[in-house]
């Protein structure tokens, strides 16, 4: 497990606090069902407490693996570079942002609008800073969903406030 | 009706004759197989009233092409990007996509297309020689098999997919268990929906598969200046007609592993609901078994990307074989096409191959001479296509990450589906970096409510007891393939282990 880890390549241990993590939501997601569900009829509650009592199983399992690594002091409980101060990780927090932004505008901005504005601010974010770039990227993105999806195949994506005063204007 | 070589040269020719439809049909099917979020079946839903318009071979002629290509569209994302446009190429990703790093995206291409080509022949041909009898292989798997039938899938996808057998297993029934999640199957109860009525239905499968895969890839992406790495991106700029030739030459190497691949896939189509995604993995993981390099799987390794590509295209001539011979659809694509022959009149099941012998040798020559039209389209395809990779991240991310957000919104129209992607593609990053299989973990939510149905069944069968699980011979022969898929890997290392030992003790005496 520590082959590839920035940390084993500078010679530091291993940090396996980050490996708990995805086990950790799995525990929480199959007690919640089993607690949620325990009143419920066996039909109900049968499938979802199989597969949960293997994962319980499973993940305790890993506990106690990667816990016995950490108890000899092969690894730490450190969570490594997935929460390190980089230009990287700052990036990836900055896209998370802008898209869950986007998706939250979406109703007010519309699809076509809302794509423009978040293709130039991510490009922004990556490095790009040519302006007639960002706009013709971001331009030819969202004409492109526009004509294919909203226009051709007549998706429901949200369009926005400009639709609603289009519609308005038009009668 | 007599099936005799005349009647089948005259469908083959009625099925050339069909070029004008077949082709739109490939063409669309492409473009729906590289977009995640739209589906085959999807599309023929949304194309239904044209379908039905159409004479019945031309409407079937348009969905079979359609849905043919969908499966060789799918892999194409799935080897530039590491983002699988289908679930049946979500295999496919374990070695096309370490190939496109390496600079061989357009090998990797050829490879896929021809393989899906192929394959796609060969299946249809043997289907057409043995239809009658593979029609009974369906009734064998009732839901006590079924069920240890996604138990085996899951666990080679553990086994195939990681590198850690125990991450993959937490990664694979932790997607289970994320498929549970919605109302019960019989009463409708809510099941661990955190009170949001947008998961009633069940976690949505689109933006589960592009949050796992193409937002978390992306993240990933980021780090690098361009997918292909930098010591193999000259190869790639300057990739020639010949290394275009080279992926068609080792298809032709491999063509013995795209025989029985595929055949793989045949018999995994007619089984109902297991699909594309079993068979791929199935293929992939025998074909790594019977490898004399198993250890190059994984690595950009050819065979990897055909045994994937050969099953997952087999699977759609064994789809139709149980709506024909049966009248019982096996998944909605062979749904759809019921209700096509339906509204047409046609009467499915054994007195078919009496009464329409012609149309259902018919539907099997149009899929020949799709594959056959595929075949053509594999070089300029592969030629051109392979350079997106080219494009620099600084843009690739942006687009990526904005697009599939939008695409993930395509499945229900819900703007919620698309903060789910996020918070899968969330999830998924943090799983790469801990080395959480995703593809496990998405295999485990596809094929968690086919699960509950099948258990539930099985429960109800054997009125609450388990050993119900272990009652039919031909399950138990599954669960002995169970435990040897879990054993073999750990016994392989063993083994690995044992020789490299030795090989240092020989250094040591010397």
């Amino acid at each position: 497990m520590s082959h590839a880890d920035p940390e084993a390549q500078r010679g530091t241990k291993p940090a396996l606090g980050a490996y708990f993590i995805v086990p950790l939501l799995a525990c929480g997601l199959t007690l919640y069902f089993l607690i949620s569900t325990w009143n419920l009829i066996w039909e109900a509650r049968s499938t979802g407490t199989f597969i949960g009592v293997i994962l319980l199983g499973l993940c305790i399992a890993q506990f106690v693996r990667l816990g016995l690594k950490v108890a000899r002091g092969e690894a730490s409980l450190g969570l490594g570079d997935l929460v390190e101060d980089t230009l990287y990780n700052r990036q990836r927090l900055a896209l998370l942002v802008l898209t869950g932004v986007f998706i939250a505008a979406l109703p007010l901005t519309g699809t076509t609008v809302g794509l423009f504005l978040v293709i130039i601010a991510m490009t922004r974010l990556m490095g790009v800073r040519d302006w007639r770039v960002l706009v013709a990227l971001a331009f030819l993105a969202a004409a492109t969903v526009h004509l294919l999806l909203i226009y051709a195949l007549g998706s429901k994506l949200p369009q926005g406030l400009f639709k609603s005063l289009f519609s308005f204007g038009g009668g | 009706m007599e099936v005799s070589s005349a009647m089948l040269f005259e469908a083959f020719l009625r099925s050339i004759a069909l070029w004008w439809i077949i082709i739109p049909g490939m063409l669309l099917g492409i473009v729906v197989g590289i977009l995640p979020g739209f589906s085959a079946q999807n599309t023929l839903i949304i194309l239904l009233p044209l379908t039905l318009y159409l004479p019945v071979e031309t409407g079937m002629a348009f969905m079979i092409s359609l849905y043919c290509t969908t499966q060789l569209g799918g892999g194409i994302p799935a080897i530039l990007f590491n983002m699988p446009g289908e679930g049946g190429a979500v295999a496919t990703t374990l070695d096309g996509y370490p190939m496109t790093k390496k600079g061989q995206g357009q090998q990797a291409l050829v490879l896929c297309f021809a393989a899906s080509a192929f394959g796609g022949i060969v299946t249809t041909l043997t289907t057409m020689a043995m239809l009658p009898m593979l029609a009974k292989i369906g009734l064998y798997f009732r839901s006590v098999e079924m069920v240890v039938v996604i138990v085996f899938g899951l666990t080679l996808i553990a086994a195939i997919a990681s590198k850690d057998l125990l991450s993959g297993l937490v990664a694979g029934f932790a997607g289970l268990m994320i498929g549970t999640v919605g109302v019960d199957p019989v009463f409708g109860t809510p099941r661990a929906t955190f009170g949001m009525l947008e998961l009633y239905d069940g976690v949505p499968l689109i933006p589960t598969l592009i949050g796992l895969f193409a937002i978390s890839e992306a993240f990933v992406m980021l780090e690098e200046e361009t997918i292909v790495r930098k010591e193999d991106l000259e190869k790639a700029k300057n990739a020639k007609w010949s290394e275009t030739l080279e992926g068609l030459y080792m298809n032709a190497r491999y063509w013995w592993q795209t025989v029985w691949t595929s055949l793989i896939g045949l018999i995994i189509g007619i089984l109902p609901g297991a699909g594309a995604t079993v068979a791929a993995f199935l293929a992939y993981h025998y074909s790594k078994l019977m490898s004399k390099t198993p250890e190059l799987y994984g690595t950009g390794h050819p065979p990897g990307v055909i045994a994937p590509e050969s099953a997952n295209n087999g699977v759609t001539s064994g789809t139709l074989v149980p709506v024909f011979a049966l009248g019982i659809p096996g998944g909605t694509t062979g749904a759809i096409m019921t209700i096509v022959l339906t509204y047409h009149g046609i009467i499915l099941g054994p007195r078919l191959f009496i009464e329409h012998a012609d149309l259902v040798y018919a539907v099997y020559m149009q899929m020949l001479v799709c594959y056959l039209l595929m075949a053509l389209m594999i070089l300029p395809l592969a030629r051109y296509m392979s350079r997106v990779v080219l494009i620099p991240t600084r843009f690739l991310v942006p687009l990526i990450l904005s697009l599939v957000t939008i695409a993930a919104f395509s499945e229900r129209s819900y703007v919620f589906d698309m903060g789910l992607a996020l918070f899968f593609g969330v999830v998924g990053y943090i799983a790469r970096k801990t080395r959480y299989e995703v593809t496990a973990m998405l295999i485990g939510v596809l094929m968690g409510p086919l699960f509950e149905q099948y258990f539930l069944r099985a429960m109800r069968v054997g009125q609450g007891d388990l050993m119900i699980l272990f009652s039919s011979p031909l399950a138990n022969v599954l669960w002995l393939m169970v435990i040897a898929a879990l054993a073999l890997p750990y016994w392989r290392s063993r083994k690995q282990k044992g020789v490299l030992a030795q090989a240092v003790e020989a250094g040591h005496e010397s």
